[in-house]
């Protein structure tokens, strides 16, 4: 179980003001996050940040297993780097695998990167399938032995040539994502895994984001996922408190995040479980609800029911 | 012969001021009455759509950016969205809160919303993509629980919730039912939401919003969420500029910010990439791509659809404009300031007729920075203009006297009159001076003046303007006074201050601009704005048949140079004025910003210039050559003046004061009651203002008081001598400090009071110079000097009676305009507060001063020659009413000056009011 928290916007932003400078940044949810389904706090099993300059070229990844609290070069970094598409993860290991470098998200194949907030249920029964699914080059890349690496090269598997083509649509990588998930459950049933999988799962090209809150169940909640959106995310002068400016009618930022990052709550969205978001190229935001069989538009709570008209 | 293509009528009309503390316009809506913003802050501003002041204070109605509004206008209900995810109800003309509606779950922002008065019921769009429908009409109570449900993990469990959550406002909550939500109706942010209806007349909805896609719903009043009928579906790459454009809906990439509707039956989307698509409801096909003719496009915030034209707002400022019926380029509003780039976010309006013709319409403009208000229309390109003149008689006939009419055709008029740069005494401007006066002429025959014409003035002097209104119900009419014929007339002038330092001035002074509910420039308040009052006030009465009188126009050209030549002109021309009862003019301010006045006495004046000479070197001497063997005028002339006023102020010439009427209790007593009525009331008027900071003792009303009065006594009440300036004859430049002068003078004024005579006080002045001047050449040097004086009285002090009759209705006609509560404006039946125990009777004397009550009976310390010469020259019967119509503030002679929408609209009303009543006090009968 980790977090993780993206942003994109027309004009970039210093990592700091992303990852150590809000009430509740990255930083604060690796130590001391809030919505974790297992309630637990830490996540300090290393951590990545991933981030672009320029489109159509490859981002920078920077990982370390230390935890992202404890790592100095991180804040350093953080003062100084600028992006308009950073990718950042905190981690929790799942499943029993390495705290390792090679472990930690996000990771990046060509102009893609990708990063995991959950994990597949019974992973271990389908990985072999998975794996024996992949073309060469992607098979071969796999350095580390996580769901969540699997993941991302079942969802290269999906696209052509992934590796030297410098952008997509939008649609064709919200495709690729949806069949990924598709393609994970069917595995998944014919193992006949009954473990819950949550796959919040985070992809780009420089360009535009997808990314998924989703749940192997019907009833459940998946992971928490939150989205912002406005002109401008920044501290206000008086208050030195971090908030989403919403000066005109677009929107020239999205932040995606597992925990909101300030405690300002009419700045922060629910993405609906089993919903996938889309940051399109021009800043669009776009949601797709996930029509499989875990679709339950009354997932959640009693309603009340009565008549209102 | 193809005819010309219309031309678009545009003029920014008023600017209001946001202030940095709301944030951006987000969203704009009209009553009747109110013009109303809602800002990125989450808060609701009004304005008086007549005056333009702001109505109400600052309501915060969201916590997080008021997004959208929507309006009932036959409940008089408005609706706010907001970030929050409410919607807020406010009574549309009191905007008291009335009720907070919570959207579905997670619905984020409210973006959108649209009314449909015929099913009572709202729809919302979403920032959840969802579209969101509230039946007003059968809203039930929310059950208790519903919405603690939504307790957030995150928000609520925090033990010290920083307020993070806006606290519930208070009145009853509602929340939209689960049923009347259509998730994913859109996949993207809905932006807008239209009430409209289909080319059969059915009701519908239209949203659009981030995903690019422009849905129809339909929607019934049996209480059923909206359904969709139809996608609109924009051709491929329709209005893209990108060539690697995806011809497939789903992953176009430009969001639709904006939609509207025309009137017949074209639907309008402004999307993100810069073009409006057209799309014909009845075929529900895309017919046009409007887009700018060069040059990348800006994202496309707004849309309003009125009076035959499209506005798109844009991301670059910029209002675009197309007619609706061709879809053709309109041109777009200018923007007055080109460095105002901020994003144009919210149109409101519309107004005018269908018509494409005369349709004069409204269109407020709102985004980053202020919200404009533009005057548009059609302009005829074909119909030949000579003087753009203002409203016809016919349609003035068409119009309503009361506070509440449009200002629009009145601003406009005083507008162009603006523009005319009448500056008297400046040779290059005197052709303005005379296209000014010929503007006003004609005005004056527009309005129904059975005459109008220039009479000559003094030579090389302005002319002056003269107008005859015929009496309507009973007194003279035609051509020709008999002698003795009772009239008023209506003094005024046309001529203007220069403007001074153009640096000074915020906007041109001689291009019109309106702010915050006041006009700006050069002649809006002294005297062009209130003459204009005055004109079109007597017009009102003229077409209602109600003028018992007739009203003669007497308005000159010369008044800022001291009214060269209006004697002899009125001289010359006397038939033409009959008798005048009452002299009518405006020209004087209140004493502070709120409490309207009523002008009743001025001081007098006299110029002189005092030279000294020596007459036998025509050039400057050398000092250290010549000095002490050269008398010195300028050391001669310092003698002369040292010897006028005493270092605290005190004239010196003998006699000065002699005659200065003696000031009785009970004027001392309306003073007292004066001078408190402004220090409670008006604490924020300049004048009350900077004496308070004067004052020793600030925190002291009462130390502030006493300064206030013995300010007040000084200005009206007493004479005073003021030395302008003091010249040399040096040809050396100035910085040459070795010169003795050939010659020196000074130019002086005083101002006089009741009783001083103007021809003994000239006098005394006169011999009291000449007596110290010999005084100083006595014992001087061989060289003599000589003196060269020149005393000219200028202007006779002025003081009416204020309770007179005609005073006695000018305060009942404020009283009635102003709609102040009121006791009789005079001192006597004035109710004695606090320290005041003995109540004084009327006052005699007539220098009773202020009252209490309102309007206040003031005095002016400054002089106009012809407001007593005309008095003089008209005795017996003639009884000159100052109307003072602009505030303290308004700048009059200085950079910026103004004059308050309101204060012209009332002040108009009360010129009505006073004449519509004037036969009832004055002498109408021809003795």
């Amino acid at each position: 179980m980790c977090r993780f928290l993206l942003y994109k916007s027309n004009s970039p932003i210093l990592l700091a003001d992303l990852l150590t400078r809000p009430a509740h940044s990255i930083i604060m949810q690796s130590t001391n996050c809030k919505l974790r389904m297992d309630m637990g706090q830490s996540n300090g099993d290393g951590f990545g940040i991933g981030w672009f300059d320029e489109p159509r070229t490859k981002g920078c990844i920077f990982t370390s297993t230390l935890p992202a609290w404890s790592n100095i070069n991180l804040q350093r970094l953080a003062e100084k780097i600028k992006s308009g598409l950073v990718f950042a993860h905190v981690r929790a290991t799942t499943g029993g695998t390495a705290t390792s470098e090679t472990n930690c998200h996000p990771w990046q194949y060509g102009n893609l990167m990708w990063m995991h907030n959950g994990n597949i249920g019974g992973f271990e029964a389908i990985k072999r399938r998975l794996q024996n699914s992949l073309r060469e080059e992607i098979y071969l890349w796999i350095q580390g032995t996580t769901d969540s690496e699997h993941a991302f090269a079942l969802f290269l598997n999906m696209l052509d040539d992934p590796l030297h083509r410098t952008e997509f649509s939008h649609r064709e990588l919200r495709q690729a994502m949806l069949r990924t998930i598709e393609q994970i459950n069917v595995w998944l049933d014919e193992a006949g895994i009954a473990d819950t999988s949550l796959m919040n799962f985070a992809v780009t090209d420089g360009q535009s984001v997808v990314c998924t809150r989703y749940i192997t169940s019907s009833e459940r909640e998946g992971a928490s996922l939150f989205y912002s959106s406005g002109s401008e995310f920044r501290s206000e002068e008086e208050s030195g408190q971090y908030r989403m400016v919403k000066a005109n009618k677009r929107e020239d930022v999205v932040v995606v995040a597992s925990e909101p990052l300030t405690y300002e709550r009419s700045d922060w969205m629910v993405i609906p479980t089993n919903t996938l978001l889309v940051i399109t190229p021009r800043l669009n935001v776009r949601l797709y609800p996930i029509l499989d069989q875990y679709w339950n538009p009354h997932r959640g709570r009693q309603k009340h029911l009565q008549a209102c008209c | 012969m193809l005819s010309p293509a219309p031309q678009l009528r545009q003029a920014l009309h008023q600017t209001l001021s946001v202030g940095p503390d709301h944030g951006a316009v987000l969203a704009l809506a009209q009553t009747r009455d109110l013009l109303i913003a809602g800002t990125q802050r989450g808060d609701i501003l009004a304005w008086s759509r007549t005056t333009f002041r702001r109505t109400h204070a600052a309501l915060g109605a969201h916590s997080a950016g008021c997004l959208s509004l929507a309006l009932d206008a036959e409940r008089h209900v408005l609706f706010s969205g907001g970030g929050d995810g409410r919607v807020r109800a406010w009574d549309a003309r009191t905007l008291a809160p009335l009720y907070t509606v919570h959207a579905g779950e997670n619905a984020g922002g409210v973006l959108a919303l649209a009314y449909f008065g015929a099913m009572d019921a709202l729809a919302l769009g979403c920032q959840n993509a969802s579209v969101q429908w509230f039946d007003v009409g059968r809203r039930r109570a929310m059950v208790g629980g519903e919405l603690a449900e939504r307790r957030s993990r995150f928000f609520d469990g925090r033990a010290a919730d920083s307020g993070a959550a806006s606290p519930d406002p208070s009145g009853p909550a509602y929340v939209v039912d689960e049923r009347c939500i259509a998730a994913y109706a859109h996949t993207g942010y809905v932006y807008c939401a239209l009430a409209g209806q289909l080319a059969d007349g059915r009701a519908a909805l239209f949203t659009a919003g981030g995903d690019g896609a422009v849905r129809v719903w339909a929607v019934t009043d049996d209480g059923q969420p909206p359904q969709q009928l139809h996608v609109l579906v924009r051709p491929a790459g329709a209005g893209t500029n990108d060539a690697d454009s995806d011809s497939d809906d789903d992953d176009d990439d430009s969001c639709v910010h904006a939609l509207a509707l025309g009137a017949d039956g074209l639907l309008f989307a402004g999307l993100q990439n810069g073009a409006i698509c057209v799309w014909d409801l009845e075929t529900m096909q895309c017919i046009r791509t409007l887009a700018p003719a060069s040059g990348a496009a800006p994202s496309v915030f707004a849309l309003l659809a009125a009076g035959g034209l499209l506005y798109a707002g844009g991301a670059d400022g910029q209002v675009r404009v197309w007619t609706t019926t061709d879809l053709q380029p309109a041109g777009h509003l200018a923007s007055v300031d080109a460095e105002n780039r901020d994003p144009v976010l919210a149109l409101a309006g519309g107004g005018g007729s269908g018509s494409s013709s005369a349709g004069d319409g409204e269109v407020v403009v709102g985004g980053g920075g202020d919200v404009g208000v533009w005057a548009v229309g059609w302009r005829d390109s074909h119909v030949p203009q000579q003087l753009d003149l203002p409203t016809t008689p016919g349609q003035q006939q068409q119009q309503q006297v009361d506070a509440t009419a449009a200002p629009q055709d009145m601003l406009r008029t005083l507008g162009r009159w603006v523009q005319l740069r009448s500056v008297a005494g400046v040779p290059e401007l005197q052709p303005e001076c005379r296209r000014a006066a010929l503007f006003l002429r004609d005005l004056l025959l527009q309005h129904g003046a059975a005459d109008a014409r220039l009479l000559a003035g003094a030579a090389g002097a302005n002319p002056l303007v003269y107008a005859r209104f015929d009496a309507t119900s009973g007194g003279a009419r035609g051509a020709a006074f008999a002698p003795g014929t009772p009239t008023v007339l209506v003094y005024g002038h046309y001529d203007v201050m220069p403007a001074g330092d153009s640096a000074l001035w915020a906007s041109p002074a001689f291009a019109m601009r309106g702010r915050d509910g006041h006009v700006y420039g050069r002649g809006v308040s002294d005297d062009k704005g209130p003459v204009l009052a005055m004109l079109l006030a007597v017009a009102d009465l003229h077409v209602r048949g109600r003028l018992a009188l007739p009203v003669v126009f007497c308005i000159e050209g010369e008044e800022e140079r001291g009214s060269l030549g209006l004697q002899a002109a009125v001289e010359t021309h006397r038939a033409l004025f009959g008798a005048p009862r009452v002299v009518l003019l405006s020209s004087a301010y209140w004493l502070g910003e709120r409490t309207p006045c009523l002008t009743y006495g001025m001081r007098g004046s006299i110029r002189a210039t005092v030279r000294v000479a020596a007459p036998e070197r025509s050039a400057d001497v050398h000092a250290g050559v010549w000095g002490g063997a050269v008398s010195e005028p300028l050391a001669c002339l310092s003698h002369v003046l040292a010897r006028l006023v005493a270092p605290g102020g005190r004239v010196l010439v003998p006699g000065f004061y002699d005659a200065v009427r003696t000031v009785g209790a009970a004027e001392t007593r309306a003073m007292r009651r004066l001078v408190r009525w402004i220090t409670d009331k008006e604490a924020e008027a300049p004048l009350v203002a900077r004496t308070a900071a004067a004052s020793p003792q600030p925190e002291r009303r009462k130390a502030t008081r006493a300064r206030l009065h013995d300010q007040l006594m000084r200005r009206w009440r007493f004479p005073t001598l003021t030395v302008h300036h003091v010249d040399v004859s040096t040809g050396a430049a100035p910085s040459n400090a070795t010169l003795v002068p050939a010659a020196a003078q000074a130019s002086l004024s005083v101002r006089v009071v009741p009783d001083q005579s103007l021809a003994d006080i000239a006098a005394g002045l006169r011999a009291h110079i000449e007596h110290v001047f010999a005084e100083c050449c006595a014992g001087g040097v061989d060289e003599a000097l000589r003196l060269e004086l020149d005393v000219q009285p200028v202007a006779q002090w002025w003081l009416a009676d204020p309770a007179a009759p005609v005073y006695r209705l000018a305060a009942q006609a404020i009283r009635e305009a102003w709609a102040l509560d009121g006791s009789d404006g005079n001192a006597a039946t004035e109710p004695e507060s606090e320290d005041e125990s003995n109540p004084d009777s009327d006052d005699e004397t007539g220098t009773g001063t202020g009252t209490g009550s309102t309007p206040l009976l003031i005095r002016e310390g400054g002089s106009i020659p012809a407001v007593p010469w005309l008095e003089a020259f008209f005795a017996p019967h003639a009884v000159a009413v100052n109307l003072p119509m602009g505030q303290s503030s308004d700048n009059a002679h200085l950079a910026n000056e103004r004059i308050s929408i309101e204060n012209l609209i009332r002040g108009r009303d009360v010129v009505y009011r006073l004449l519509d009543g004037i036969a009832d006090v004055v002498d109408t009968q021809n003795p």
